[in-house]
């Protein structure tokens, strides 16, 4: 691939000016100016064998947000101080970057707690109603992109233990379920059809054949059905035949040898451990899939993730408590001297503490001349930022990895009240896709966060 | 207040005790039977604590001429030589018994197979909990009485509490606070994983405060305890009651003060089945000195008398397929089956031969501790000859 | 291709879309009607149960299945309804690969091929056609759940025989036969098709395949059956008797119980057990295993009432009878008699665990982990039992007002949810759920029994709908007497039947089959049978012109039964 020509960088002062304002009570100022930041390398990282390293994008989500004053820094570009509900990123802070005061403009769109917030930064628009989310999900654009080369076109996954926590999909009655323990995840990826890249030999499964065979005949069933059901079992029906091709593809890549990959390393089954909604189980769990994530991302079996910490409305709970996170949003008072709700909060630094802990599992892989991350572009957010409120203004949002050389990272963008798909756009372009304008209605934009873009 | 004598909670007609073991199996073919979580005044409860007093270490008194030995430390040499075969025999994959012909002969299956090496007993004061159960506050030297023994003190300034059990094992290094048997007792393992669970029942019970007549009834069950997901016994549980009734002790009339309740004496016997065990307990002349909660659990003491043979029994009686393992649960716990068995009429203190005069039984306490539970018995429940 | 409507007399069977599933009044152009001419139509995924069911009827209960499920979507409160509504996503494609593999490798295993199979190949080390098409033509028809397609089976076949060939083993070619099967559309989804009405054209109705299969799931929770598919082989389907004949045989027979489990699994939303969690701390009582029994328990009761006894449906309520186990017992404090498996019991004239709404299956689903909640269950039981619908809360409430549980005042969840009816915002939707579920608020989290929160006694009165009640014994009198039970039970039955919402035109079929329903004393062998018979279910209205649905269609269906 040929360097990327450089991006011309379009500011607009006069919104810069503006950026003084109010967030939560807390005075924005900008702080140094972009240009005169140290820009990182635009290069492109190159594997062992001189071919380029696949870039990854994934997703992480936790649910029920942070309380805006403590956790959006107040100064933007690179040396912004970490506000207390931010302390636990500090030791990957280099790695990513936080966006803070990115709005889901609702548009005259009903604002439908613990999902209008997901749904408008993934799929592009505020929904119209519970069922409806006008697009696929973000991921899915991308993976329909670049998912057709690996072996999974995503793979999906919740700490929570639940498969229907998920936020991917091509429509709300096509959520991709999530793997739900990390020994799930382990099996799927790495038994069952595994080649492992770095094996001195391959020997192809002989049964691989037989399957082939066995979805050969379902292409008669298409023409034969196609032509008698209406449009909406004909779009079903599709997306039925997407999954099959996805099985094919998968099953041609397992007739031939993958390329070695330096990086590659099989993990051990992990511990199969209990499964809940406690928060202990939740965070061991969640750590657990990250590092069989990571190394199937190096194995180059995926290029495309997404992980639930908490799902929207998160239920987590503390062992011996009545109440769960989202409970404790609405009900727990506000401590006086502190400020804040103090047992919800808890739930916020657990999720900021887990998400650390998931960059680092992509930081501790080496891959080419750096890491894993640096292959990588992974939004973490939620769906509201005060939790109480059911705000969808200045949502959290946390872009970690370098995309290969395309992002820069260890920067705070304020948003202004732009809508969130800023950031969808942005992180589509960086993927390689040739989009360059999305989102709906108000939510539109053709404006990629040029501050990000290396 | 009257006196009422109620009959069970449950009665099961006919099939008899539990279905099979399916999953989703068959409804009983049984006429509804009521679901009244309890008939007026009968209360069952399964205990979840039940062993005997080991006072602490401040309370427990002094073994001036020290501990008794166990027979390794009695017979050095053949149980060294016997040690080093048994290990031998091990890494090869065999086995060898514990009345092996290296070993002195096995007093612990044969009590006079060896003679008396004497035993030392906790023969000073000590402050333990109990109860005074011949009402008597007796020393060795006030009484000629035959079975005479001295009294201990009891807490909270009681005298004359009658416990022989701890004149005996006081000196048992396994019995002493802290040790073996002690931890043994806090972890709870013989009811949590005994094979009988052991179950109680209160009835004609007007006022859980203050009734001047109730009756209670102690009983093993057909099976095990249930545990939840904390560790405890679970509360509500329905325990089917054994089907020997010879494990139903007499019902004992009480009262119940201030929500203490009393009993008086009656006999019982209870299966215990755990590990290397599964013995039948006999505890003569048991009385029940209790607080029964708020939240319905009852905590107290059990005063009562071992039945010497059967105490013998209850200590030895312990196999792993057909070995029998009296003799090295006589050296974990830090005693001689020769010296014991010769040291316990001489502690003994309660129910006299007729003949002989000489006492049959030694005066114990256990503490012990129930929750609410349910028990299910059948009316074709028998019980078997003595 | 949108369904077409103005077609000949001999035309192919077609399938009419549901573009617009949301849509009422576009789909049904205002006019007057005498009977219904039914809704859009639209496959519908199998469900678990369904797959395993279709599995089990054809190769016999042995075959054991084993992998996961894309796991079923729920919409406007059925999964049957949400059924028509999902495809097969990429995960959920290889599972059902997975599974189809597995089950195949089964049914060629060498022990069991004999029992499993029609026939045995002249040389097993080749292809044998032969042997491979008498196979096929005997498990295709149930497991497509219509006659042979020839071109169908010729192309299965073709591949069967090659891969029998080339792999030199004809046990090969039956696995890829029978995968094959169990990976195709048609098996994955029930593939509902409609025909113009010969005594009708302008009108639609459903092929004799479609209203078998419908019937078979609606009352079996499986694919029609060897005698089934024969009545429609012979026509007899297409005629009342035909139909009548083959509907009474499948209501008499003991396999209705599973259809009937399989619905109220459904309207219960029992599929929230898998991933039901209770805090060990609160409730040690609470396991996996225990809630594996209240899922029962209510299941138990409800085939009992409706099916072994054909009970009324309204005395679910107030029924003292249940289903225990030892452990349940424990949770409800009761005693039960046998060591293993279920007593048969019967609470008595006062206590609050009679009738189905103390049914621990409940109270815990709709609860936290680690308390009870009366505005979940009240939500719950006005949705799925009331059909009414109860919006949602507001994004913008303030909640400041109500952050005060540190007020010892509040000692029960009467306290501390009664704060919400001095706020106007609050007080309407509240005041449908609140009250029903303060009236359950003896049970705790699990389904336990208490008198007591904090302390403070809990006070279980209410109204429902102007009806006053005192405890919760009354609240199900409440819930017996009054009229939007038995009407909220026909229009689930009927949509989980038909797997769509009503629409406009059958308005007037379902007040006839409230009717028929209330005149049969609430019987649900009555019901069902009404609905089978019904013109909705076995008709079809065209599609409309434009496909686009409208915008705000949410909760269109249930115009005049929302609460005032």
């Amino acid at each position: 691939m040929s360097k990327q020509a450089p991006i011309a960088i379009t500011r607009r002062a006069a919104l810069r000016s503006a950026l003084r304002g109010t967030l939560g009570g807390a005075a924005i100022s900008v702080g140094v100016p972009f240009l005169d930041l140290f820009l990182d390398d635009h290069g492109e990282a190159l594997a062992a064998t001189g071919a380029p390293l696949p870039r990854r994008f994934g997703t992480w989500f936790w649910g029920c947000g942070m309380n805006p004053p403590r956790w959006n820094p107040t100064v933007e570009g690179r040396d912004f101080a970490l506000p207390p509900e931010l302390a636990p990123i500090a030791p990957v802070r280099q790695h990513m970057s936080v966006l803070s005061g990115f709005n889901v403009l609702l548009g005259g769109e009903t604002n439908f707690v613990h999902r209008t917030g997901v749904i408008g930064t993934l799929c592009g628009g505020a929904p119209p109603s519970k069922n409806d989310n006008r697009g696929p999900t973000l991921d899915v654009l991308i993976s329909d992109e670049i998912g057709g080369a690996t072996r999974f076109r995503s793979l999906e996954m919740a700490a929570t233990g639940v498969a229907t926590d998920s936020y991917s999909g091509r429509s709300e009655d096509a959520k991709n379920p999530s793997e739900t323990t990390p020994l799930a995840l382990y099996t799927r990826v790495f038994t069952n059809g595994f080649a492992d890249p770095n094996a001195a030999e391959f020997t192809p499964d002989p049964r691989t054949l037989l399957r082939k065979s066995v979805l050969s005949a379902i292409e008669e069933d298409r023409k034969r059905l196609e032509g008698r059901l209406g449009t909406h079992d004909r779009a079903r029906l599709d997306e039925y035949f997407t999954s099959v091709r996805q099985l094919e593809r998968q099953l041609e890549l397992q007739l031939s040898a993958p390329p070695p990959l330096e990086a590659c390393v099989v993990p051990e089954a992990p511990h199969a451990g209990p499964v809940s909604r406690d928060v202990a189980h939740v965070r061991e769990n969640h750590d657990a899939m990250a590092r069989v994530l990571a190394l199937a991302l190096a194995c180059d079996q995926t290029r495309v993730f997404n992980m639930v910490f908490s799902e929207g409305a998160s239920r987590l709970h503390l062992p011996g408590s009545s109440d769960n996170h989202h409970t404790l949003t609405h009900e727990e008072a506000v401590d006086e001297a502190l400020g804040y709700q103090v047992e919800a909060t808890k739930f916020v630094m657990h999720s900021m503490e887990a998400w650390a802990t998931f960059v680092a599992a992509l930081e501790a892989v080496p891959e080419g001349a750096g890491t894993l991350l640096d292959n990588c572009a992974v939004l973490a957010h939620s769906e509201t930022s005060d939790a109480n409120s059911h705000s969808v203004t200045g949502l959290p949002l946390m872009i970690a990895g370098r995309a290969g050389g395309r992002l820069r990272t260890g920067l705070h963008v304020f948003g202004a009240g732009d809508p969130t798909t800023r950031a969808g756009l942005t992180l589509q372009q960086v993927m390689g896709l040739r989009t360059s304008r999305w989102g709906l209605d108000a939510n539109a934009t053709d404006r990629p966060i040029e501050a990000l873009l290396a | 207040m009257n006196r009422i004598r109620l009959q069970l909670s449950i009665l099961v007609s006919g099939v008899g005790l539990g279905i099979g073991a399916l999953a989703c199996s068959e409804v009983e073919t049984l006429p509804a039977v009521s679901a009244s979580p309890s008939e007026a005044g009968v209360r069952g409860f399964v205990v979840t604590r039940w062993h005997e007093e080991i006072p602490s270490l401040e309370n427990a008194g002094e073994c001036e001429a020290g501990f008794n030995p166990t027979e390794e430390e009695y017979f050095p040499e053949q149980w060294a030589d016997w040690l080093a075969e048994r290990l031998r025999l091990r890494d090869a994959g065999g086995y060898l018994p514990w009345d092996d012909e290296r070993l002195p002969p096995d007093a612990c299956q044969d009590p006079l197979a060896q003679p008396d090496p004497g035993f030392l007993t906790l023969d000073g004061p000590a402050v333990v909990h109990g109860l005074d159960l011949d009402g008597v506050a007796s020393t060795q030297h006030d009484s000629g009485a035959a079975c005479a023994h001295d009294d201990f003190a009891g807490h909270g300034g009681a005298t004359g509490i009658d416990n022989q059990f701890w004149r005996l094992m006081g000196c048992v290094r396994g019995y002493r606070p802290n040790d073996l048997m002690d931890r043994l007792h806090q972890a709870g393992t013989t009811i949590t994983e005994g094979g009988y669970a052991l179950l109680m029942e209160i009835s004609g019970v007007d006022d859980l405060r203050n009734d001047d007549a109730v009756e209670v009834q102690l009983l093993s069950a057909n099976h095990g305890v249930t545990v939840d997901a904390s560790g405890d016994l679970m509360r509500d549980v329905s325990y089917t009651a054994h089907a020997d009734a010879r494990f139903h002790a007499p019902v004992a009339r009480g009262r119940i003060e201030d929500g203490v309740l009393t009993t008086d004496p009656v006999d019982v016997r209870y299966k215990v089945k755990q590990q290397t065990m599964d013995n039948e307990f006999w505890l003569r002349s048991a009385r029940f000195q209790a607080e029964i909660q708020e939240d319905g659990t009852i905590v107290g003491l059990v005063g009562g008398y071992w039945d010497v043979d059967n105490l013998f029994s209850t200590l030895n009686e312990q196999w792993i397929g057909k070995y029998h393992q009296g003799r090295n649960a006589a050296r974990s716990r830090g005693f001689m089956c020769a010296g014991i068995y010769h040291a316990m009429p001489r502690v003994a203190d309660g129910h006299p031969d007729p003949e002989t005069g000489r006492c049959t039984s030694i005066s114990t306490a256990l503490h012990f501790r129930a929750v609410p539970a349910f028990v299910i018995r059948s009316s074709e429940m028998v019980a078997s000859a003595d | 291709m949108s369904g077409a409507i103005a077609v000949p007399f001999r035309a192919p069977v077609i399938a009419v879309s549901i573009a617009a599933m949301l849509t009422l009044a576009a789909a049904c152009g205002g006019g007057a009607v005498d009977d219904a001419t039914g809704g859009p139509v639209a496959m519908r995924r199998l469900t678990e149960s369904q797959y395993r069911a279709a599995i089990a009827d054809v190769f016999g209960p042995e075959i054991d299945v084993v992998g996961r499920f894309e796991p079923d979507n729920r919409r406007e409160g059925l999964v049957a309804v949400g059924a028509a509504w999902v495809s097969v996503t990429p995960s959920g494609f290889e599972q059902y690969e997975n599974t189809a593999l597995a089950i195949a490798s089964q049914v060629v295993a060498l022990d069991a091929r004999d029992r499993f199979l029609p026939c045995a190949p002249r040389d097993p080390s080749t292809a044998d056609p032969d042997c491979a098409e008498a196979i096929l033509r005997a498990i295709a028809p149930r497991l497509l759940r219509r006659a042979p397609v020839e071109s169908d089976l010729a192309a299965r076949l073709d591949v069967a025989n090659r891969a029998a060939t080339e792999h030199a083993d004809f046990y090969v070619g039956v696995e890829v036969l029978v995968s094959g099967l169990l990976v195709s559309p048609e098996f994955l989804f029930r593939v509902e098709l409609a025909e113009p009405d010969p005594g009708r054209p302008d009108r639609l109705r459903l092929t004799d395949e479609t209203v078998a299969s419908r019937m078979s799931y609606l009352l079996w929770n499986a694919g029609p059956d060897e005698a089934l598919l024969e009545a429609v082989a012979s026509g007899a389907m297409s005629s009342a008797d035909g139909l009548s004949a083959e509907l009474d045989r499948m209501l008499a027979s003991p396999r209705l119980e599973a259809g009937v489990r399989a619905f109220f699994e459904d309207l219960f939303r029992f599929d929230a057990f898998s991933s039901l969690g209770k805090d060990p701390i609160r409730y040690p009582k609470f396991s996996s295993e225990v809630a594996a029994d209240a899922r029962e328990q209510t299941l138990r009761v409800v085939v009992d009432h409706l099916v072994d006894r054909r009970a009324d449906y309204r005395d679910l309520f107030t029924t003292p009878r249940s289903f225990l186990t030892r452990r349940l017992g424990a949770v409800y404090a009761v005693p039960v008699a046998p060591e293993s498996g279920w007593a048969a019991t019967t609470f008595d004239v006062g206590d609050p665990r009679r009738g189905l709404l103390a049914h621990a299956s409940f109270n815990m689903l709709n609860a936290h982990p680690g308390r009870s909640s009366a505005t979940l269950r009240g939500v719950f039981l006005r949705e799925a039992l009331l059909c009414q619908t109860v919006p949602p809360a507001p994004a913008d409430v303030d909640f400041g007002l109500f952050n005060e549980d540190d007020n010892p005042a509040y000692k029960t969840a009467r306290d501390r949810l009664g704060v919400h009816s001095s706020n106007a915002t609050c007080r309407n939707c509240h005041a449908l759920s609140d009250p029903i579920g303060l009236g359950l608020e003896v049970f705790d989290g699990i389904g336990g029994v208490r008198a007591s929160e904090n302390g403070a006694p809990i006070d279980t009165s209410g109204e429902l709908d102007g009806r006053p009640f005192a405890d919760t014994l009354e609240l199900g009198e409440a819930f017996s007497e009054s009229p939007l039970v038995g009407a909220c039970l026909v229009e689930n039955l009927y949509r989980y039947a038909v797997g769509r919402e009503i629409v406009n035109a059958e308005r007037r079929q379902m007040r006839r089959l409230e009717r028929e329903f209330e005149d049969a004393d609430h019987r649900l062998h009555a019901l069902l049978r009404a609905i089978v018979l019904s013109p909705g279910f076995r008709t079809a209205a065209p599609t409309p012109r434009d496909d686009r649905a409208p915008a705000s269609v949410a909760s269109s269906n249930r115009a005049g039964r929302e609460a005032v």
